[in-house]
Protein backbone atom coordinates (compact mmCIF):
# COMPACT_ATOMS: atom_id res chain seq x y z
CA UNK A 1 0.00 0.00 0.00
CA UNK A 2 1.33 3.22 -1.12
CA UNK A 3 0.10 6.53 0.22
CA UNK A 4 1.22 9.30 -1.88
CA UNK A 5 0.83 13.01 -1.46
CA UNK A 6 -2.83 13.02 -2.34
CA UNK A 7 -3.87 12.97 1.32
CA UNK A 8 -1.88 16.03 1.85
CA UNK A 9 -3.41 17.60 -1.18
CA UNK A 10 -6.88 16.93 0.13
CA UNK A 11 -6.03 18.35 3.39
CA UNK A 12 -7.36 15.68 5.75
CA UNK A 13 -3.90 14.93 7.26
CA UNK A 14 -3.60 18.52 7.89
CA UNK A 15 -6.25 17.99 10.63
CA UNK A 16 -3.50 16.47 12.77
CA UNK A 17 -2.07 19.79 13.18
CA UNK A 18 -5.33 21.46 13.85
CA UNK A 19 -4.59 21.52 17.55
CA UNK A 20 -2.29 24.24 16.55
CA UNK A 21 -4.51 26.68 14.71
CA UNK A 22 -2.79 29.21 12.72
CA UNK A 23 -3.02 32.69 14.00
CA UNK A 24 -3.61 35.47 11.64
CA UNK A 25 -0.80 37.86 11.64
CA UNK A 26 -1.49 41.37 10.72
CA UNK A 27 0.33 42.65 7.77
CA UNK A 28 2.83 45.08 9.04
CA UNK A 29 5.55 46.27 6.99
CA UNK A 30 8.11 44.76 4.61
CA UNK A 31 10.12 43.62 7.58
CA UNK A 32 7.10 41.76 8.85
CA UNK A 33 6.58 40.25 5.40
CA UNK A 34 10.00 38.70 5.51
CA UNK A 35 9.18 37.12 8.87
CA UNK A 36 6.02 35.68 7.47
CA UNK A 37 7.93 34.44 4.62
CA UNK A 38 10.43 32.74 6.87
CA UNK A 39 7.63 31.17 8.88
CA UNK A 40 6.00 29.87 5.78
CA UNK A 41 9.22 28.30 4.74
CA UNK A 42 9.59 26.78 8.14
CA UNK A 43 6.11 25.33 8.15
CA UNK A 44 6.66 24.10 4.71
CA UNK A 45 9.77 22.26 5.88
CA UNK A 46 7.88 20.83 8.86
CA UNK A 47 5.13 19.71 6.55
CA UNK A 48 7.64 18.01 4.31
CA UNK A 49 9.25 16.25 7.22
CA UNK A 50 5.88 15.18 8.58
CA UNK A 51 4.85 13.97 5.23
CA UNK A 52 7.96 11.94 4.74
CA UNK A 53 7.65 10.59 8.28
CA UNK A 54 4.05 9.62 7.67
CA UNK A 55 4.86 8.04 4.43
CA UNK A 56 7.66 6.07 5.99
CA UNK A 57 5.39 4.92 8.83
CA UNK A 58 2.71 3.89 6.42
CA UNK A 59 5.20 2.06 4.26
CA UNK A 60 6.53 0.21 7.25
CA UNK A 61 3.08 -0.77 8.40
CA UNK A 62 2.18 -1.91 4.95
CA UNK A 63 5.20 -4.10 4.69
CA UNK A 64 4.51 -5.55 8.11
CA UNK A 65 0.89 -6.05 7.22
CA UNK A 66 1.92 -7.66 3.98
CA UNK A 67 4.26 -9.99 5.70
CA UNK A 68 1.58 -10.90 8.20
CA UNK A 69 -0.92 -11.44 5.45
CA UNK A 70 1.49 -13.55 3.42
CA UNK A 71 2.33 -15.66 6.44
CA UNK A 72 -1.39 -15.98 7.24
CA UNK A 73 -2.17 -17.00 3.70
CA UNK A 74 0.65 -19.54 3.75
CA UNK A 75 -0.68 -20.99 6.98
CA UNK A 76 -4.19 -21.08 5.67
CA UNK A 77 -2.94 -22.80 2.54
CA UNK A 78 -1.04 -25.31 4.53
CA UNK A 79 -4.01 -26.01 6.76
CA UNK A 80 -6.32 -26.22 3.75
CA UNK A 81 -3.94 -28.63 2.04
CA UNK A 82 -3.77 -30.74 5.13
CA UNK A 83 -7.55 -30.73 5.51
CA UNK A 84 -8.08 -31.61 1.91
CA UNK A 85 -5.44 -34.27 2.04
CA UNK A 86 -7.05 -35.75 5.10
CA UNK A 87 -10.47 -35.69 3.48
CA UNK A 88 -9.15 -37.19 0.31
CA UNK A 89 -7.27 -39.86 2.19
CA UNK A 90 -10.44 -40.66 4.10
CA UNK A 91 -12.47 -40.83 0.86
CA UNK A 92 -9.83 -42.93 -0.83
CA UNK A 93 -9.80 -45.29 2.08
CA UNK A 94 -13.56 -45.58 1.93
CA UNK A 95 -13.52 -46.04 -1.84
CA UNK A 96 -10.71 -48.55 -1.58
CA UNK A 97 -12.64 -50.52 0.99
CA UNK A 98 -15.76 -50.46 -1.18
CA UNK A 99 -13.79 -51.38 -4.26
CA UNK A 100 -12.17 -54.22 -2.43
CA UNK A 101 -15.53 -55.47 -1.24
CA UNK A 102 -16.91 -55.22 -4.76
CA UNK A 103 -13.85 -56.94 -6.20
CA UNK A 104 -14.12 -59.66 -3.65
CA UNK A 105 -17.82 -60.12 -4.44
CA UNK A 106 -17.14 -60.15 -8.16
CA UNK A 107 -14.28 -62.55 -7.69
CA UNK A 108 -16.47 -64.86 -5.64
CA UNK A 109 -19.17 -64.68 -8.28
CA UNK A 110 -16.65 -65.38 -11.02
CA UNK A 111 -15.23 -68.28 -9.06
CA UNK A 112 -18.69 -69.71 -8.60
CA UNK A 113 -19.51 -69.25 -12.28
CA UNK A 114 -16.24 -70.83 -13.21
CA UNK A 115 -16.99 -73.78 -11.02
CA UNK A 116 -20.45 -74.10 -12.52
CA UNK A 117 -18.97 -73.88 -15.99
CA UNK A 118 -16.41 -76.48 -15.17
CA UNK A 119 -19.11 -78.78 -13.90
CA UNK A 120 -21.24 -78.17 -16.95
CA UNK A 121 -18.22 -78.70 -19.15
CA UNK A 122 -17.54 -81.98 -17.44
CA UNK A 123 -21.16 -83.02 -17.83
CA UNK A 124 -21.19 -81.98 -21.49
CA UNK A 125 -17.94 -83.75 -22.13
CA UNK A 126 -19.34 -86.88 -20.57
CA UNK A 127 -22.56 -86.58 -22.57
CA UNK A 128 -20.59 -85.93 -25.75
CA UNK A 129 -18.43 -88.91 -25.15
CA UNK A 130 -21.49 -91.03 -24.65
CA UNK A 131 -23.13 -89.60 -27.77
CA UNK A 132 -20.01 -90.00 -29.83
CA UNK A 133 -19.67 -93.57 -28.71
CA UNK A 134 -23.32 -94.22 -29.49
CA UNK A 135 -23.09 -92.50 -32.88
CA UNK A 136 -19.92 -94.37 -33.68
CA UNK A 137 -21.64 -97.62 -32.88
CA UNK A 138 -24.65 -96.66 -34.96
CA UNK A 139 -22.47 -95.50 -37.85
CA UNK A 140 -20.46 -98.68 -37.75
CA UNK A 141 -23.62 -100.68 -37.82
CA UNK A 142 -25.06 -98.57 -40.63
CA UNK A 143 -21.83 -98.69 -42.59
CA UNK A 144 -21.72 -102.46 -42.37
CA UNK A 145 -25.37 -102.64 -43.28
CA UNK A 146 -24.90 -100.23 -46.23
CA UNK A 147 -21.86 -102.13 -47.36
CA UNK A 148 -23.86 -105.32 -47.43
CA UNK A 149 -26.69 -103.62 -49.25
CA UNK A 150 -24.36 -102.00 -51.75
CA UNK A 151 -22.81 -105.33 -52.51
CA UNK A 152 -26.22 -106.89 -53.09
CA UNK A 153 -27.29 -103.79 -55.06
CA UNK A 154 -24.22 -103.98 -57.23
CA UNK A 155 -24.92 -107.60 -57.96
CA UNK A 156 -28.52 -106.76 -58.81
CA UNK A 157 -27.41 -103.81 -60.95
CA UNK A 158 -24.95 -105.94 -62.84
CA UNK A 159 -27.63 -108.47 -63.61
CA UNK A 160 -30.10 -105.66 -64.49
CA UNK A 161 -27.55 -103.99 -66.77
CA UNK A 162 -26.92 -107.28 -68.50
CA UNK A 163 -30.67 -107.81 -68.90
CA UNK A 164 -31.12 -104.26 -70.13
CA UNK A 165 -28.34 -104.65 -72.63
CA UNK A 166 -29.99 -107.76 -73.99
CA UNK A 167 -33.33 -106.00 -74.12
CA UNK A 168 -31.79 -102.98 -75.82
CA UNK A 169 -30.31 -105.21 -78.48
CA UNK A 170 -33.66 -106.93 -78.93
CA UNK A 171 -35.45 -103.59 -79.04
CA UNK A 172 -33.03 -102.28 -81.62
CA UNK A 173 -33.67 -105.30 -83.75
CA UNK A 174 -37.42 -104.91 -83.29
CA UNK A 175 -37.20 -101.20 -84.02
CA UNK A 176 -35.32 -101.92 -87.20
CA UNK A 177 -37.89 -104.49 -88.22
CA UNK A 178 -40.77 -102.16 -87.34
CA UNK A 179 -39.08 -99.34 -89.20
CA UNK A 180 -38.78 -101.45 -92.30
CA UNK A 181 -42.40 -102.58 -92.00
CA UNK A 182 -43.54 -99.01 -91.40
CA UNK A 183 -41.62 -97.77 -94.39
CA UNK A 184 -43.24 -100.41 -96.53
CA UNK A 185 -46.67 -99.60 -95.11
CA UNK A 186 -46.17 -95.87 -95.52
CA UNK A 187 -45.10 -96.32 -99.11
CA UNK A 188 -48.07 -98.57 -99.74
CA UNK A 189 -50.50 -96.21 -97.99
CA UNK A 190 -49.03 -93.29 -99.88
CA UNK A 191 -49.59 -95.07 -103.15
CA UNK A 192 -53.12 -96.04 -102.13
CA UNK A 193 -53.94 -92.50 -101.01
CA UNK A 194 -52.53 -91.02 -104.17
CA UNK A 195 -54.58 -93.41 -106.26
CA UNK A 196 -57.72 -92.66 -104.25
CA UNK A 197 -56.99 -88.99 -104.49
CA UNK A 198 -56.51 -89.14 -108.20
CA UNK A 199 -59.66 -91.18 -108.61
CA UNK A 200 -61.70 -88.81 -106.48
CA UNK A 201 -60.05 -85.63 -107.61
CA UNK A 202 -62.12 -85.53 -110.78
CA UNK A 203 -65.26 -85.87 -108.67
CA UNK A 204 -64.06 -83.18 -106.29
CA UNK A 205 -63.35 -80.78 -109.12
CA UNK A 206 -66.64 -81.64 -110.71
CA UNK A 207 -68.52 -80.98 -107.49
CA UNK A 208 -66.61 -77.78 -107.06
CA UNK A 209 -67.53 -76.63 -110.55
CA UNK A 210 -71.12 -77.66 -110.04
CA UNK A 211 -71.27 -75.64 -106.84
CA UNK A 212 -69.39 -72.70 -108.25
CA UNK A 213 -71.22 -72.43 -111.56
CA UNK A 214 -74.73 -73.20 -110.33
CA UNK A 215 -77.29 -70.48 -111.14
CA UNK A 216 -74.65 -68.50 -113.00
CA UNK A 217 -76.29 -68.64 -116.41
CA UNK A 218 -79.90 -68.13 -117.34
CA UNK A 219 -81.56 -70.04 -120.14
CA UNK A 220 -81.16 -67.21 -122.62
CA UNK A 221 -77.41 -67.36 -122.21
CA UNK A 222 -77.42 -71.13 -122.57
CA UNK A 223 -79.85 -71.20 -125.50
CA UNK A 224 -77.32 -70.94 -128.34
CA UNK A 225 -75.27 -73.79 -126.88
CA UNK A 226 -78.38 -75.91 -126.32
CA UNK A 227 -79.60 -75.33 -129.86
CA UNK A 228 -76.15 -76.15 -131.18
CA UNK A 229 -76.02 -79.42 -129.27
CA UNK A 230 -79.54 -80.29 -130.36
CA UNK A 231 -78.58 -79.49 -133.94
CA UNK A 232 -75.49 -81.68 -133.61
CA UNK A 233 -77.69 -84.54 -132.40
CA UNK A 234 -80.64 -83.70 -134.60
CA UNK A 235 -80.54 -86.98 -136.46
CA UNK A 236 -80.88 -89.06 -133.30
CA UNK A 237 -83.73 -86.90 -132.03
CA UNK A 238 -85.58 -87.01 -135.34
CA UNK A 239 -85.11 -90.75 -135.53
CA UNK A 240 -86.56 -91.23 -132.08
CA UNK A 241 -89.51 -88.91 -132.77
CA UNK A 242 -90.41 -90.88 -135.90
CA UNK A 243 -90.74 -94.02 -133.91
CA UNK B 1 -112.34 -70.92 -144.94
CA UNK B 2 -115.72 -72.27 -144.18
CA UNK B 3 -114.81 -75.90 -144.91
CA UNK B 4 -112.34 -77.60 -142.58
CA UNK B 5 -110.32 -80.13 -144.49
CA UNK B 6 -107.20 -79.78 -142.41
CA UNK B 7 -106.37 -82.79 -140.24
CA UNK B 8 -104.58 -82.63 -136.95
CA UNK B 9 -101.33 -83.67 -138.59
CA UNK B 10 -101.45 -80.65 -140.80
CA UNK B 11 -102.06 -78.11 -138.11
CA UNK B 12 -99.41 -75.48 -137.67
CA UNK B 13 -98.97 -74.62 -134.04
CA UNK B 14 -98.13 -71.01 -133.22
CA UNK B 15 -94.98 -70.27 -131.24
CA UNK B 16 -97.07 -69.21 -128.26
CA UNK B 17 -98.20 -72.82 -127.91
CA UNK B 18 -95.17 -74.49 -126.41
CA UNK B 19 -96.40 -77.21 -124.11
CA UNK B 20 -99.29 -79.61 -123.89
CA UNK B 21 -100.80 -77.28 -121.30
CA UNK B 22 -100.77 -74.43 -123.83
CA UNK B 23 -102.50 -76.70 -126.33
CA UNK B 24 -105.10 -77.71 -123.76
CA UNK B 25 -105.67 -74.05 -122.93
CA UNK B 26 -106.11 -73.32 -126.66
CA UNK B 27 -108.61 -76.16 -126.93
CA UNK B 28 -110.55 -74.93 -123.91
CA UNK B 29 -110.73 -71.45 -125.31
CA UNK B 30 -111.90 -72.79 -128.61
CA UNK B 31 -114.62 -74.83 -126.93
CA UNK B 32 -115.67 -71.74 -124.97
CA UNK B 33 -115.82 -69.65 -128.13
CA UNK B 34 -117.84 -72.40 -129.82
CA UNK B 35 -120.30 -72.40 -126.94
CA UNK B 36 -120.52 -68.64 -126.98
CA UNK B 37 -121.09 -68.48 -130.69
CA UNK B 38 -123.68 -71.32 -130.58
CA UNK B 39 -125.55 -69.50 -127.84
CA UNK B 40 -125.33 -66.24 -129.76
CA UNK B 41 -126.70 -67.93 -132.85
CA UNK B 42 -129.71 -69.13 -130.88
CA UNK B 43 -130.19 -65.71 -129.37
CA UNK B 44 -129.87 -64.12 -132.80
CA UNK B 45 -133.01 -65.93 -133.90
CA UNK B 46 -134.88 -63.96 -131.27
CA UNK B 47 -133.45 -60.72 -132.62
CA UNK B 48 -130.49 -60.29 -130.35
CA UNK B 49 -127.39 -59.02 -132.12
CA UNK B 50 -124.53 -61.51 -132.33
CA UNK B 51 -121.07 -60.38 -131.21
CA UNK B 52 -117.86 -62.26 -131.86
CA UNK B 53 -116.13 -62.97 -128.52
CA UNK B 54 -112.65 -61.56 -128.02
CA UNK B 55 -109.99 -64.12 -128.84
CA UNK B 56 -106.62 -64.58 -127.20
CA UNK B 57 -103.42 -63.90 -129.15
CA UNK B 58 -102.58 -67.62 -129.23
CA UNK B 59 -105.94 -68.64 -130.66
CA UNK B 60 -105.89 -65.77 -133.07
CA UNK B 61 -102.40 -66.77 -134.30
CA UNK B 62 -103.50 -70.40 -134.59
CA UNK B 63 -106.52 -69.47 -136.71
CA UNK B 64 -104.50 -67.16 -138.95
CA UNK B 65 -101.57 -69.52 -139.44
CA UNK B 66 -103.93 -72.37 -140.30
CA UNK B 67 -106.33 -70.14 -142.31
CA UNK B 68 -109.33 -71.20 -140.26
CA UNK B 69 -112.59 -69.44 -139.44
CA UNK B 70 -114.99 -69.83 -136.54
CA UNK B 71 -118.17 -68.51 -138.05
CA UNK B 72 -119.65 -71.91 -138.88
CA UNK B 73 -120.56 -74.26 -136.14
CA UNK B 74 -119.50 -77.35 -138.09
CA UNK B 75 -116.10 -75.88 -138.74
CA UNK B 76 -115.60 -75.08 -135.11
CA UNK B 77 -116.62 -78.57 -134.13
CA UNK B 78 -114.21 -80.05 -136.65
CA UNK B 79 -111.34 -77.88 -135.42
CA UNK B 80 -112.09 -78.84 -131.86
CA UNK B 81 -112.14 -82.50 -132.75
CA UNK B 82 -108.85 -82.31 -134.61
CA UNK B 83 -107.25 -80.36 -131.79
CA UNK B 84 -108.37 -83.01 -129.32
CA UNK B 85 -106.68 -85.62 -131.46
CA UNK B 86 -103.59 -83.45 -131.75
CA UNK B 87 -103.51 -82.95 -128.02
CA UNK B 88 -103.36 -86.68 -127.51
CA UNK B 89 -101.01 -87.52 -130.35
CA UNK B 90 -98.64 -84.59 -130.61
CA UNK B 91 -95.07 -85.73 -129.88
CA UNK B 92 -93.78 -84.40 -126.58
CA UNK B 93 -90.13 -83.67 -125.85
CA UNK B 94 -89.22 -83.47 -122.14
CA UNK B 95 -86.64 -80.81 -121.59
CA UNK B 96 -85.12 -80.35 -118.13
CA UNK B 97 -83.04 -77.24 -117.47
CA UNK B 98 -80.74 -76.17 -114.64
CA UNK B 99 -82.57 -72.86 -114.28
CA UNK B 100 -86.18 -71.87 -114.71
CA UNK B 101 -87.04 -71.47 -118.36
CA UNK B 102 -88.38 -68.16 -119.66
CA UNK B 103 -91.20 -68.03 -122.18
CA UNK B 104 -89.16 -66.49 -124.95
CA UNK B 105 -86.47 -69.18 -124.85
CA UNK B 106 -89.07 -71.91 -124.77
CA UNK B 107 -90.76 -70.43 -127.84
CA UNK B 108 -87.42 -70.41 -129.69
CA UNK B 109 -86.79 -74.02 -128.73
CA UNK B 110 -90.31 -74.98 -129.83
CA UNK B 111 -89.81 -73.19 -133.15
CA UNK B 112 -86.55 -75.06 -133.73
CA UNK B 113 -88.11 -78.41 -132.84
CA UNK B 114 -91.11 -77.82 -135.13
CA UNK B 115 -88.86 -76.68 -137.92
CA UNK B 116 -86.14 -79.34 -137.60
CA UNK B 117 -87.76 -82.32 -135.89
CA UNK B 118 -91.54 -82.39 -135.95
CA UNK B 119 -94.02 -79.61 -136.94
CA UNK B 120 -96.28 -80.31 -133.99
CA UNK B 121 -93.72 -81.06 -131.31
CA UNK B 122 -94.58 -79.95 -127.81
CA UNK B 123 -92.25 -79.35 -124.91
CA UNK B 124 -92.65 -80.57 -121.31
CA UNK B 125 -90.42 -78.41 -119.11
CA UNK B 126 -88.60 -79.57 -115.99
CA UNK B 127 -86.10 -78.05 -113.54
CA UNK B 128 -82.97 -79.72 -112.14
CA UNK B 129 -80.31 -77.31 -110.71
CA UNK B 130 -77.69 -80.04 -110.42
CA UNK B 131 -77.37 -80.00 -114.19
CA UNK B 132 -75.48 -76.69 -113.72
CA UNK B 133 -76.10 -75.70 -117.34
CA UNK B 134 -77.37 -77.16 -120.59
CA UNK B 135 -80.40 -79.38 -121.05
CA UNK B 136 -81.48 -82.89 -120.22
CA UNK B 137 -83.61 -83.92 -123.19
CA UNK B 138 -85.90 -86.92 -123.17
CA UNK B 139 -87.69 -88.06 -126.33
CA UNK B 140 -90.29 -90.84 -126.23
CA UNK B 141 -87.63 -93.54 -126.33
CA UNK B 142 -84.29 -91.94 -125.66
CA UNK B 143 -82.47 -89.64 -123.28
CA UNK B 144 -80.03 -87.03 -124.46
CA UNK B 145 -78.01 -85.40 -121.70
CA UNK B 146 -76.53 -82.16 -122.98
CA UNK B 147 -75.90 -80.76 -119.48
CA UNK B 148 -72.59 -79.47 -118.09
CA UNK B 149 -72.71 -82.15 -115.42
CA UNK B 150 -72.68 -84.85 -118.08
CA UNK B 151 -69.88 -83.04 -119.86
CA UNK B 152 -67.76 -83.04 -116.68
CA UNK B 153 -68.53 -86.71 -116.05
CA UNK B 154 -67.21 -87.46 -119.48
CA UNK B 155 -63.94 -85.69 -118.74
CA UNK B 156 -62.96 -87.75 -115.65
CA UNK B 157 -60.26 -89.60 -117.52
CA UNK B 158 -58.83 -86.37 -118.79
CA UNK B 159 -58.57 -84.98 -115.26
CA UNK B 160 -56.95 -88.19 -114.00
CA UNK B 161 -54.40 -88.08 -116.80
CA UNK B 162 -53.61 -84.48 -116.00
CA UNK B 163 -53.08 -85.37 -112.32
CA UNK B 164 -50.82 -88.29 -113.21
CA UNK B 165 -48.79 -86.00 -115.39
CA UNK B 166 -48.47 -83.51 -112.52
CA UNK B 167 -47.50 -86.28 -110.09
CA UNK B 168 -44.84 -87.60 -112.43
CA UNK B 169 -43.46 -84.08 -112.77
CA UNK B 170 -43.40 -83.60 -108.98
CA UNK B 171 -41.52 -86.90 -108.41
CA UNK B 172 -38.85 -85.90 -110.91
Amino acid sequence: MKLEGNSVKHGWNMGIFKHKPEEETPQLNPAGESVDHALDEYFEGVKGKGRSYFEKAVTDHVSVFKKDLDSTIDRVNEQLKDYIKDRLDEQFRQYGAMMKEAQDAALDSLNRSLQDLQEQHKQLAATMQKNVAYQEAVMNHAFKDSQTRLLSLKTTQDSAVATLNREVEELQEQRQQISEVLKKNVTYQEAVLVNVFEENMAMIIENYLLGALGDQYDLKAQLPAILQQMADNKAAIVEDMKL
Amino acid sequence: MSEVNTTHSEFVLPSSVVSKVDLARLLNELEWVDNELTAATIRAKSGVQVHMPTLSQGLNDFLIQNKLGLTESRARSAIIAQLRVLKNKAPVVHMTFAVSADRESLQKLAEWLRKEVHPQALIMVGLQPSLVAGVYLRTPNHVHDYSLRALLHGQHDLLTKELETLRAGAKI
